[in-house]
């Protein structure tokens, strides 16, 4: 098994009220193709913070992420959108649709970025396993929250990625709404997706390979 | 979807931000277009206003040189016929011609068909010694016949004076105690005395008008004259050079001096009305050029102003937008758009709100242009420079105000946005 991605000892610091803030002090991990690990934690611990910099989101001031071997932050930003653009999907608790879009131009906002194309027909494709064949013209909007976080689910599936990003995509979600993203969740690490996830939830934390605790 | 088709759909799906920039853009290039139009349309005004003023001159000229031309044939010229070798300088010295011409020209004149000749008038002067009295004299001797000259003492004696009689100057009628009636030797003739003049303080005063038959006998010029007053010469044209031709062509050997000065008087004062006409053009020229500076001033600091507020407001609006949208920037960072790409989606909205607020302003500024002026001076004045400004000017406009806005969008922190819960 290879390893997908690796934080060598990161540290990421906020500065408030000009006192830092410590969160991440000399964190590592490190996550194998196909695993699905579930990182959980108290409030305020660093969990997005840890997320977003594994993501080539935002720079550690100290420590290493290697994603598939490679100095993510060795790269320019630039790189890093195309290579997030090619490998990595993103899900988050608030969605993050476009509300002027429909579900499909939602989803199909993935071709802003310099990725392969992506055709209307995968994206009516992949929007149908995901149960939303009947909201595809919807703007967010008129979508309840389970098929917001679908919609969000699919934008990051599209692309393929090797490694999907996930923050708290439960929170707002009811338990059938959890147990069907849960569910896809697995289809996806079944085709070979490697998954981290943060999650404040133990039973959907529960279904992970491996949990991982933030102090 | 692409960049064009996101810009699109935003704008298309809220209306309100775009319709707000739009408003701008366009009240800019409408001030500009109504500034534009509004000083050319100046310009256009003072040329027809000039070239109607010019036209109404000249057709006063016109009018005023047939009157002229009227007046001056009725009254004719006045023309001095003198021998071709008079110098005209020892005339004026002298006050008396000194060369000599047949008397049979005054009938030769008269006979002609170059004008009518109302009064002619031969005349023999000459500066002589009054050997009885020992004064020295101007005798002068006439044939004339011009009733009315009696009426203006000012002008030359030139009144028949009957045979054995004479007209005295002022001067010498004083000076040797004579009046009219008495009886005086002149040259060994009994001459009486016709008429004492009043004085008149020229060589007048000491000059002596007999008959021209005595005078040429005194003289010892028989036929003899030296100069012919031609008055009030009415002639079908009214230009002295062609006169001149026609008489000397007539009269070989004589030169022709016009008298009338009221004609130099008149020519002056037409003269004198063109000047004033062209000094009133050039006043009006001047107070248009100064309404025009005035508005041009007004329209120079006007327009900026406009521009500035106009962009102050869509940079206020894109800043909004630019907020508004935070959370989708954060995500089409996170899905890997570019930060240029970014700054593309605001740009290019700039872009359009630039073109199409252009080219309604365009419109919107000729139609008010058509509205306030009229329709052909503006479609005379407007051509494609003026859209090519609008649209070279409002995208400009538009881009620059939103260039800040959208920078800041595309340098935004993806992860402020994202790591709110
Ligand atoms: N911009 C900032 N300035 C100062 N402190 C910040 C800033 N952003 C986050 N923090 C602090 O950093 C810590 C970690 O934040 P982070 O969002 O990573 O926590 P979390 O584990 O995701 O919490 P939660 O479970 O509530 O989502 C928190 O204590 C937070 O208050
Ligand atoms: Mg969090």
């Amino acid at each position: 098994m290879f390893i997908m991605l690796q934080l060598k000892n990161i540290y990421k610091s906020y500065t408030k009220d000009n006192k830092a803030v410590q969160v991440l002090n000399d964190f590592s991990l490190s996550v194998k193709t196909g695993e699905f690990i579930a990182v959980q934690g108290p409030s305020g611990c660093g969990k997005t913070t840890m997320l977003l910099t594994a993501g080539g989101l935002m720079q550690p001031e100290k420590g290493q992420v290697l994603i598939r071997e490679k100095d993510f932050y060795a790269m320019n930003p630039d790189k890093r959108a195309v290579y997030r653009a090619n490998h990595v999907g993103f899900v988050f608790q608030q969605y993050h649709l476009i509300p002027y879009l429909t579900v499909l131009e939602n989803v199909l906002t993935l071709n802003l970025a310099d990725s392969k194309k992506i055709t209307r027909e995968k994206g009516i494709e992949l929007l149908e396993y995901l149960g939303l064949q009947d909201r595809i013209n919807h703007v967010p909007g008129e979508l309840s929250v389970g098929e917001k976080q679908r919609t969000a689910l699919a934008r990051a599936l599209l692309n393929q990625p090797e490694i999907l990003f996930a923050d708290e995509i439960t929170g707002n979600l009811d338990d059938d709404n959890t147990a069907l993203v849960i569910h896809y969740l697995q289809e996806y690490k079944k085709k070979g997706g490697t998954i981290l996830l943060v999650t404040h939830d133990s039973q959907t934390a529960g279904k992970a390979d491996r949990i991982v605790y933030l102090k | 979807m692409n960049i064009w088709q996101l810009v699109v759909k935003e704008i298309s799906r809220r209306k309100m931000n775009f319709s707000l920039g739009l408003v701008s853009v366009v009240i800019a290039v409408t001030t500009l277009m109504g500034a534009l139009i509004l000083l050319r349309a100046h310009d256009v005004r003072t040329e027809q206003i000039v070239a109607q003023k010019e036209e109404e001159t000249k057709q006063r000229m016109v009018l005023m040189q047939d009157d002229y031309r009227k007046i001056m044939k009725k009254l004719g010229f006045n023309l001095l016929i003198l021998p071709k070798d008079q110098q005209l300088a020892d005339l004026y010295a002298n006050d008396y011609a000194s060369k000599y011409m047949p008397e049979d020209y005054v009938s030769a004149l008269s006979a002609s068909k170059i004008m009518s000749i109302r009064h002619l008038l031969p005349s023999l002067q000459q500066k002589i010694k009054w050997p009885e009295k020992q004064r020295t004299i101007i005798l002068i001797g006439t044939r004339g016949e011009v009733p009315f000259l009696h009426r203006d003492p000012k002008e030359p004696m030139l009144v028949a004076v009957p045979k054995g009689t004479m007209v005295l100057g002022y001067e010498l009628h004083q000076s040797l105690n004579l009046k009219q009636g008495d009886k005086v030797r002149f040259f060994g003739q009994d001459f009486m005395v016709h008429q004492c003049n009043e004085e008149r303080g020229s060589k007048d005063d000491i000059s002596i008008w007999i008959d021209l038959k005595q005078a040429q006998d005194i003289l010892n010029r028989p036929d003899q004259v030296n100069a012919i007053l031609a008055l009030k010469c009415i002639c079908a044209g009214d230009d002295i050079s062609l006169i001149r031709k026609e008489i000397t062509a007539i009269l070989p050997g004589t030169q022709v001096i016009e008298q009338g000065t009221k004609v130099i008087t008149r020519a002056e004062a037409r003269e004198r009305a063109a000047q004033e006409a062209e000094e009133a053009i050039g006043a009006e020229i001047q107070n248009r050029e100064k309404l025009k500076k005035e508005r041009e001033t007004y329209a120079s600091i006007m327009v900026p102003l406009v521009l500035i507020a106009c962009g102050v407001w869509i940079f206020l609006l894109f800043l909004s937008n630019v907020r508004d949208r935070q959370s989708e920037i954060g995500i089409f960072r996170a899905i890997g758009v570019r930060a240029s790409g970014i700054l593309k989606i605001f740009l290019l909205k700039a872009l359009l709100i630039g073109l199409i607020g252009g080219f309604l302003g365009f419109i919107i500024g000729i139609f008010s242009g058509i509205v306030f002026l009229d329709l052909r001076l503006v479609l005379s004045i407007v051509d494609f420079r003026f859209l090519l400004l609008a649209i070279v000017l409002s995208t400009l406009l538009s881009l620059l105000a939103s260039w800040i806005p959208a920078l800041l969008a595309s340098q935004q922190d993806p992860a402020i946005v994202l790591r709110e819960e």
